[in-house]
């Protein structure tokens, strides 16, 4: 089913009027010259080349559905870093809130990774403590 | 032998011009003869299109060029899925509509450069009536109207204003336009619609 209703009656004059719009013409010569204009700058843009970067930004103008194409891949790989991104740093949190086991660490092989310092480090010997005395 | 001289004259009096392909086959090949007359066949609507979009001669001759310059640099590309028409339509058409959307950023208000209306406008019978009886001052003059029509055009979206131009102005059908805009036919007529409601709108003093 056409989705538009027919009104072709109502945009009668409305359509006349437009049509007006086809007198509207170039200045004298112009549709003569114009072939010759094109060749020149055919001539200009084979004298000097366009860049690599361009002729590759340029094929999107003739294909509208290869930038899309890029366009898509490129959300796509925006989002998917972001998620990637996202799921890092809070995909395992069991070794944040995981129990740890208590290792015993006089025995060989046995690596610490904590900032706390090894057993013993700072204990500062017990010495036996003197009362001070005045001298007389 | 009598049928074959008789056809004789007939194909020397009106040489058989090469169809669109042949010449595109021809112009792939290297022959810029054959280019420049795919450029004489197909330039007044190319240019008419652009301008009408546009409002602007320079720039519409400008876009105009570039379209044929870009088509000739990508006519190895081009493989016959659509007609030669369709392909230079399309070409010109996202160039302005690219040209459109810089030129928004640019400049805040566009200033028209409108084409002088040929002599056949003074006497066309719609003209006529209307500068002489319909309009709400009976001193306007046809460039006032010209005008009017051009900032009315202005006013409709770039995909509006295009279908406009390509239907009504330049009087395509449905089928060719959708091909240009690589949409279906229900969606440009959805877009005509609501483009002409919109411009009856706009141009009610002039549709009494």
């Amino acid at each position: 089913m056409d989705p538009v209703p027919p009104q072709t009656k109502d945009f009668e004059r409305l359509q006349r009027l437009l049509a007006l719009k086809r007198h509207e013409s170039p200045p004298p010569g112009f549709h003569e010259r114009f072939p010759d204009l094109v060749r020149s700058r055919i001539a200009r843009a084979e004298a000097e080349p366009a860049s690599r970067w361009r002729r590759w930004l340029e094929q999107f103008s003739f294909n509208p559905a290869m930038a899309t194409a890029y366009a898509a891949v490129a959300t796509l790989l925006v989002f998917g870093g972001f998620w990637l991104s996202k799921s890092a740093a809070t995909g395992n949190p069991q070794l944040a809130n995981g129990q740890t086991l208590p290792v015993d660490t006089n025995q060989a092989g046995v690596l610490i990774a904590s900032n706390a310092p090894p057993p013993g480090l700072f204990r500062t010997p017990s010495l036996p403590v003197q009362p001070a005395e005045f001298k007389r | 032998m009598s049928e074959s001289a008789a056809a004789m004259p007939v194909a020397s009096e009106a040489p058989v011009q090469p169809d669109d392909l042949t010449l595109v086959q021809q112009a792939q090949a290297g022959d810029a003869a054959a280019f420049d007359e795919l450029v004489r066949r197909y330039q007044r609507q190319i240019y008419g299109v652009v301008y009408h979009m546009t409002s602007h001669h320079e720039d519409a001759s400008d876009l105009a060029q570039e379209a044929f310059v870009k088509a000739w640099q990508a006519l190895k590309s081009f493989k016959g899925d659509s007609s030669f028409f369709t392909w230079i339509y399309r070409i010109a058409v996202n160039r302005t509509l690219n040209h459109l959307k810089t030129r928004k950023f640019r400049e805040s208000k566009h200033r028209f450069s409108i084409n002088d209306l040929d002599a056949e406008a003074e006497n066309h019978p719609d003209m006529v009536a209307l500068v002489a009886h319909n309009t709400p001052r009976r001193d306007l003059a046809l460039v006032e109207l010209q005008e009017r029509l051009n900032e009315a055009m202005a006013q409709l979206s770039e995909n509006h204003r295009l279908v406009v131009t390509l239907h009504d102005i330049q009087g395509l059908p449905h089928e060719a336009i959708a091909q240009i805009m690589n949409c279906n036919t229900a969606t440009v007529r959805t877009r005509l619609f609501y483009a002409r409601q919109q411009l009856q709108g706009i141009l009610s003093d002039y549709l009494k």
